[in-house]
């Protein structure tokens, strides 16, 4: 981080250094050359007026001036290289492996160098809190992730159980969320060195259940005044707490430090037990709401450091709270403790949350699988059920007819006929919305296959032949050569089954059916006209419709029942395919369908 | 000793009726059961040389009656011929899987059922 210098203070000039020895040097050959001036001076004088003085002046010159430079080597030697040395020494603080020399002769020198080791150790110590503190938050980060990958419930909470334990150094931990509109309140909690001790689920709010955890129905306000950061509080009131706790305090997020004896509770719950277990030990407690977007990842600045940001108020509805424990007599959280212990309990909001979307989805797609499996048995039941009297009937109708039970009237005949024609109707009927509902629950194997479109369309044609012969209707084909795609060949032949017959059925005597086959481009286009009755304009866009008839089909009495196109349409888009149909009333129908192939 | 063509198992009365009917018309010897333990005893005891039997009936289904007569040396010459309600085609080869010569889905046509039964008694006398 750079920093504006403070204003009214200059930036200092740089000036340049100088060494101590070459200054020490200096100041004495100064003074080494003053003493030799003032003996050459003296032995100048001397010569002048008392000769006899020179031999001694001599002596007494050389002598101050050896003397001069023997303390100037010995005040160089004791003053720059120590220097040197500290400024080595400083120089490799950065290290923190080396300790300054204390052994000058100087004593502000020895000072100086046992003040620049103190710094070093503090600055040392100070180096290793950092990376501390950098470790504990990386592993807090990594504890988060994994909680979160977590799709179950259960799974993240014995994942946090799990990791907080050791991450932040707790005997316990003691999950709750609030169980309210939950159907009972969860916990799990670990010994030491993160071994379970158990984990489970809470009877309703008010209905502790014998063995079940923790029951949450004290009366609310009970432990309010723990709710505060800083504030102490008793481990049993935080055991019995009211789910109303979590908004204790204006909806702040909660700290409990708990540091007293307990006073003995009537017949304590199970978690209640372990938590006494820890019995007057450091409590810490973070609430975390339910909301996806935690305010952790609000901008620095917005927020300053310290308590103010710990204790600013989830954003969502409070959901439950994490409680870690340590012994009796344990050091108590560090300031940088509490903050990954929110970092990973709002991770665990978070994953909780995720966890609980999923689980409910998945709830809710295997109450619809099993729902479909019923319909889908429903109708397999329905179908034998209706089938078996219809054997009974149309076999018996069969019998009267060919006169095994004697002759009939022509009367009699006709009768019967409307008879047969009804339980054929009945039949179709049932057949129709077996296979619809059997394509809807996807229970009708669809088995793709590469299929020769071709080969399709013959064999289909071929099975109506003898109802369109009857007719008096003709068939003629038209289908290109290597038409293939990956298709359910029994579905297709379902599709070409129903569209031939509809043509051959409101076809005329003395008309003409086409089927005709061709690629277009990456698809199959089947097309199936006919020259028969055709749909009224107004009844076009409703023929793929459930039980829908067009109006001159059920004014001529033409037998159906209204499923044939439905189906037709299920299949194809089930293919990844699409059906229109063409027609004008009088003059014929075309159908056309598309396939990927 | 009367000798028995064919036997008949259907849990519905009328349907066994109209078969034993058809065939009885058709100049064969015809036994009726209503389930599937009754027509595993009739078959061990009588040796008809076909059996009529309907898939679902209470307590032994056709296809356990179909297995069970396979894997007894007695009964495994017998022909089998199945009556079922189901049109899916995993249900036809359940039946094939368990040893049956053939298939009618219901409803079926009586007359095709009779014509179904002389051809495969004709087939096996052959």
């Amino acid at each position: 981080v750079t920093r504006a210098p403070p204003p009214g203070v200059r930036p200092t000039r740089p000036v340049r250094p100088l060494p101590v020895v070459r200054l020490l040097g200096r100041a004495f050959a100064g003074l080494i050359a003053a003493i030799v001036l003032l003996g050459v001076a003296g032995i100048g004088v001397s010569l002048r007026y008392r000769p006899a003085a020179l031999p001694a002046l001599v002596a007494v010159t050389g002598l101050t001036a050896l003397l001069a430079v023997l303390t100037a080597v010995r005040v160089t030697g004791r003053i720059a290289r120590p220097l040197g040395r500290l400024l080595a020494a400083l120089d490799r603080l950065g290290d923190g492996v080396d300790r300054a020399p204390t052994d000058a002769d100087v004593a502000e020198v020895a000072a100086l160098a046992h003040a620049v080791n103190r710094v070093a150790a503090e600055a040392h110590r100070a180096r290793d809190r950092e990376a501390e503190a950098a470790r504990l938050a990386e592993a807090g980060h990594r504890l988060g992730i994994r909680i979160r990958r977590h799709l179950s419930v259960s799974g993240a909470l014995a994942e946090a159980a799990a990791g907080l334990g050791p991450l932040l150094d707790a005997d316990h931990v003691v999950i709750r969320l609030a169980g309210s509109d939950r159907g009972g309140a969860r916990w799990s909690r670990v010994g030491p060195g993160g071994t379970a001790l158990g984990s489970g689920v809470t009877g309703q709010v008010g209905d502790p259940g014998p063995g079940t955890g923790v029951a949450i129905d004290a009366p609310a306000g009970a432990g309010v005044e723990a709710a505060r950061p800083g504030a102490s509080g008793t481990v049993e009131p935080l055991a019995g707490l009211s789910p109303d706790w979590l908004l204790a305090g204006g909806g702040e997020r909660a700290y409990v430090w708990n540091d007293l004896a307990a006073a003995d509770p009537p017949a304590p719950p199970e978690e209640l037990v372990a938590l006494r277990a820890a019995g007057a030990g450091r409590v810490l407690t973070v609430v975390f709401a339910d909301d996806a977007d935690p305010p952790r990842a609000a901008a620095p600045g917005h927020h300053p450091p310290g308590p103010a940001a710990a204790s600013r108020p989830p954003a969502g509805q409070p959901a439950g709270a994490v409680t870690v424990i340590r012994q009796p007599g344990a050091e108590p959280w560090s300031a940088r403790q509490v903050r990954v212990a929110e970092a990973v309990t709002a991770d665990l909001g978070r994953g909780l949350l995720h966890a609980q979307l999923y689980e409910r989805e998945q709830e809710l797609a295997g109450r619809l699988r099993d729902l479909d499996e019923a319909k889908t048995d429903f109708m397999a039941t329905v179908s034998h059920e209706l089938r078996t009297p219809l054997t009974s009937i149309a076999g018996y109708l069969e019998m009267l007819s060919d006169g095994d039970a004697g002759g009939l009237t022509p009367a009699q005949e006709r009768m019967l006929a409307v008879i047969a024609r009804n339980t054929a109707r009945l039949r179709a009927l049932i057949e129709d919305l077996l296979v619809l509902s059997r394509i809807d629950s996807g229970t009708l194997p669809a088995s793709r296959r590469d299929v020769e479109f071709g080969w399709l369309i013959t064999s289909a044609v071929a099975a109506v032949r003898p109802a369109a012969a009857a007719a008096g209707v003709s068939i003629e084909t038209e289908v290109g050569g290597g038409l293939t795609g990956r298709a359910d060949p029994e579905q297709l032949d379902r599709v070409l089954t129903n569209l031939l017959g509809n043509a051959v059925k409101f076809t005329p005597r003395g008309g003409r059916v086409r089927v005709c086959a061709e690629r277009d481009g990456d698809e199959v286009t089947v097309r199936v006209s006919d020259t028969g009755m055709g749909i009224p304009e107004d009844d076009q866009r409703h023929v793929f419709t459930r039980f829908f008839r067009a109006r001159n089909a059920a004014e001529q009495a033409i037998p159906g029942t209204g499923l044939g196109l439905a189906i037709v349409r299920t299949i194809v888009s089930h293919h990844g395919g699409r059906v229109s149909v063409m027609s004008r009333e009088g003059e014929g129908t075309t159908v056309t369908v598309r396939l990927p192939c | 000793v009367a000798v028995t063509d064919v036997l008949i198992a259907d849990d519905d009365a009328d349907i066994r009726d109209l078969v034993a009917f058809k065939l009885e018309q058709a100049g064969l010897a015809v036994r009726t059961v209503n389930d599937g333990l009754a027509a595993l005893e009739e078959a061990r005891a009588e040796r008809p040389r076909l059996v009529v039997l309907d898939v679902s009936m209470p307590g032994m289904s056709g296809l356990d009656v179909c297995r069970m007569l396979r894997a007894d040396p007695g009964t495994q010459g017998m022909l089998i011929l199945m009556l079922t309600a189901r049109v899916q085609e995993r249900d036809v080869e359940g039946g094939f899987s368990a040893g049956a010569d053939d298939y009618v889905t219901k409803p079926f046509s009586p007359r095709e059922l009779v014509s179904r039964v002389q051809a495969m008694l004709a087939r096996a006398r052959a």
